[in-house]
């Protein structure tokens, strides 16, 4: 058993630290999505490439180095499609999808080119001359910015271009800035080779693997709350003292310093363990729903001791915890994921 | 970096597990299932402590200098792992935990000779006098004097919340034998004979029905000065050692891990929604303080410095405790506040309790687990030192 990153791994989130120090931190790039010239340059370095499989067409190790990157973009507080476009849609382009697909639909999003985004169900029917998509989808997350999206039927899995007649979307604005897409698609037709099998438990494994990215995200967005709150309780002088000497003020710090650790380590635990089956999907499941539940949670109370700069546009807390807010709802949110592992009776 | 077992550790995982299932009687796990607090009782401990101690696993923890096995933290860590899941009883933890590292690490090599094949046989029962009336969280304003005559001190002071000193025949405590001095400096570590003249002890029956707790009246009692532990005025550095090593490296995550399990079937079956989404979020919060620990422990493995996050483990685990406590009773409803006065619930001369095994022991295991949050370090206390040591305030 061994929970340190080995050197090539440090080196990997070194660097992407780097990056998003040398554009600002967290203070820049909360203000709103990452610019599309960053995001390739991201993508150049490697760190999307990084954040999959070998066998989803990328040159990191599962679920870790994702984790290790996935932190580093919650620290940073920068508001990118990773998750949606890389962890999930491109990687089930890459593993269940026909080389022209990949070549279209994969290596170009690793390359920060374009981003295809996950958006759901709908109704998929197959005919002799391909076929035939109907769904509404009201918010597709970094939808309005996507050249495609990746619909699911059963097991089967289609790719529809965004220029495809029969779509009409509308722009939504979300707490962290970022604009999702109010789709619907309404007798789009599509060619029999924009579509591909999904194999049994593909999609869950899928959405494993963006929830232990997202989980990772979380942790990183709470260090750097939990980081600025510290820094703030230390300096905020009232009464002529520091407010970090005042007893509950204490001991609301010390319950986020144990907040904290408890969600890095369930995010840890759902990245290393070893891949695959039920019991791992329910540790992904139970790492985004709690880290999730605590992020929100530790967001608040940074808010709260920061006084009237926490509910401001200009300070970081506040943008910080609409950042935690959004990510706190995505992939269902966390309580859909808190009632999957309820089970039955919960629902 | 990952989390598999090593084939070393997998098989000792499955040889643990193997005596488990010859060893950990029926009778044992039921009298544990149905001992509301922490310790059992002596007759069921202490047959614990003999089969562990022929098997030379009782003293697992100890440093090898005093007999223990030299097993990494990751190899202890598997083993208090599957005893808890297989529902093992406690061990007498004031002997084998506290007095008996103390002893190895500050004794002398008579004190080590003397008392320490005894704790591990069972012949010597062991009681903590740390906490007074007028001491608690402050326990540095302890007020016991232990008063030098000839080569012996007269000690005359009262103890009290002692758990099980009514079955104990030692007792270590804390006195002050500078009787000028106040707050931390001037005490020292005494072994006392709780047979001696001048030893009195009082039950405190609990809110629970259980007798756990005591008073212990000392009355200018004869204490020879090779019972005592390091120099005068050592005390509390050895005080603070045997609290460390109360914290160091604990495994509070698997028996709640284990215990969540057995109540989410549990609330499954009874199909309420609220309390399976309260049950669920329990039950992440136990799995996250396993692997919280987990971490600390590969930490002591690779000879890092323990992180402090080891210091938030027994609030974290005291709040999960409440919480499934809370759980049970609102599950169980009216079940679950049956409170007969017999103890131990598993006597064959106790009445039947009602209903399946968690609502039998609902009502005495939450009044017990209340203790949880005061106990070891009140949650106050905690959270004033996660917040010194930890966040760095």
């Amino acid at each position: 058993m061994d929970i340190s990153p080995n050197e090539e791994q440090r080196l990997i989130g070194d660097t992407v630290r780097r990056f998003f120090d040398e554009r600002g931190g967290a203070a820049v790039l909360s203000q709103g999505p990452l610019p599309s010239a960053d995001w390739r340059a991201l993508a150049q370095m490697g760190a999307l490439a990084f954040m999959l499989a070998p066998a989803a067409g990328g040159l990191g190790s599962e679920n870790q180095d994702a984790m290790i990157i996935s932190q580093e973009l919650g620290r940073s507080l920068a508001v990118t499609p990773a998750i949606e476009a890389v962890v999930l849609a491109a990687a089930l382009v890459a593993r269940h999808g026909s080389a022209a697909q990949r070549a279209t639909w994969h290596a170009p999003v690793l390359e920060g080119k374009k981003t295809i985004i996950f958006a759901g169900n709908a109704v998929i029917e197959v005919g002799d001359d391909g076929w035939r998509i109907d769904g509404s989808f009201p918010l597709v997350r970094f939808g309005m910015g996507a050249a495609g999206y990746l619909v699911v039927q059963g097991k089967t899995a289609v790719i529809v271009p965004e220029e495809a007649p029969g779509i009409a979307r509308a722009p939504v604005r979300l707490a962290d800035g970022s604009i999702a897409a109010s789709l619907v698609l309404d007798g789009v037709r599509l060619p029999a080779d924009a579509g591909f099998a999904l194999p049994d438990e593909a999609l869950d494994d899928a959405f494993a693997r963006a929830r232990i990215a997202l989980a990772a995200q979380l942790v990183g967005a709470m260090e750097t709350l939990y980081e600025a709150t510290i820094d703030h309780i230390r300096q905020r002088n009232q009464f002529g003292v520091p407010i970090a000497s005042f007893q509950v003020i204490q001991h609301r710090a010390a319950r986020l310093f144990v907040s904290l650790e408890q969600a890095r380590s369930m995010a840890l635990k759902a990245a290393l363990i070893g891949e695959g089956g039920a019991e791992w999907r329910r540790v992904a499941m139970g790492a985004h729903a709690y880290v999730a539940h605590a992020a929100l949670r530790l967001a608040q109370e940074a808010t709260q001791m920061h006084g009237g700069m926490g509910v401001t546009e200009e300070h970081v807390v506040g943008r910080g915890h609409r950042i935690v807010l959004t990510l706190s709802q995505t992939l269902g949110g966390t309580v859909a994921a808190r009632a999957a592992l309820a089970g039955p009776s919960a629902e | 970096m990952d989390l598999a077992f090593t084939p070393e550790q997998r098989r000792f995982q499955g040889e643990v597990r193997a005596f488990l299932a010859k060893a950990l009687t029926p009778e044992l796990r039921h009298a544990t299932a149905l001992t509301p607090g922490v310790f059992v009782e002596p007759d069921i401990g202490g047959e614990w402590q003999a089969i562990l101690e022929r098997k030379g696993w009782l003293v697992y923890h100890w440093p090898k200098a005093v007999g223990g096995p030299g097993w990494s933290y990751v190899k202890r860590w598997i083993f208090e792992k599957e005893l808890a899941e297989a529902g093992a009883p406690a061990l007498p933890g004031m002997g084998l935990k506290l007095v008996g590292p103390v002893i190895a690490a500050f004794g002398n090599d008579a004190q080590k000779a003397e008392y320490l094949p005894k704790l591990r046989s069972g012949e010597h029962f062991w009681a903590q006098g740390f906490s007074e009336p007028g001491s608690g969280s402050d326990l540095a304003s302890l007020r016991t004097r232990a008063v030098r005559d000839g080569d012996d001190y007269l000690v005359t002071g009262q103890k009290i919340w002692t758990t099980q000193a009514h079955h104990a025949n030692h007792l270590f405590a804390l006195v002050r034998t500078d009787p000028k001095s106040k707050g931390r400096h001037g005490i020292s570590f005494l072994l006392i004979d709780m047979g001696l003249p001048g030893v009195t002890v009082r039950p405190i029956i609990s809110a629970s029905g259980d007798h756990e707790l005591n008073e212990v009246f000392l009355d200018e009692v004869r204490v020879p000065m090779s019972d005592r532990v390091g120099d005068e005025g050592q005390g509390w550095k050895i005080a603070r050692f045997l609290l460390e090593n109360e914290r160091g490296g604990s495994s509070y995550g698997p028996a709640l891990v284990a215990e969540m399990r057995r109540l989410c079937e549990v609330v499954a079956d009874w199909g309420e929604p609220e309390l399976a989404l309260r049950a669920a979020r329990l039950a992440l919060e136990a799995e996250a303080l396993e692997m919280t620990e987990l971490r600390t422990v590969l930490e002591l493995d690779a000879e890092e410095p323990a992180s402090p996050r080891s210091l938030a483990t027994k609030l974290i685990a005291s709040e999960i405790r409440q919480g499934i406590d809370e759980l049970a009773i609102d599950l169980f409803g009216l079940l679950g506040v049956q409170l007969p006065s017999d103890r131990p619930f598993y006597a064959a001369s106790s009445p039947p309790l009602l209903g399946p095994p968690a609502a039998q022991v609902a009502a005495a295991r939450y009044m017990n687990g209340r203790a949880w949050t005061i106990f070891g370090g009140t949650s106050e206390i905690q959270l004033s030192i996660i917040a010194k040591v930890a966040v760095g305030l």
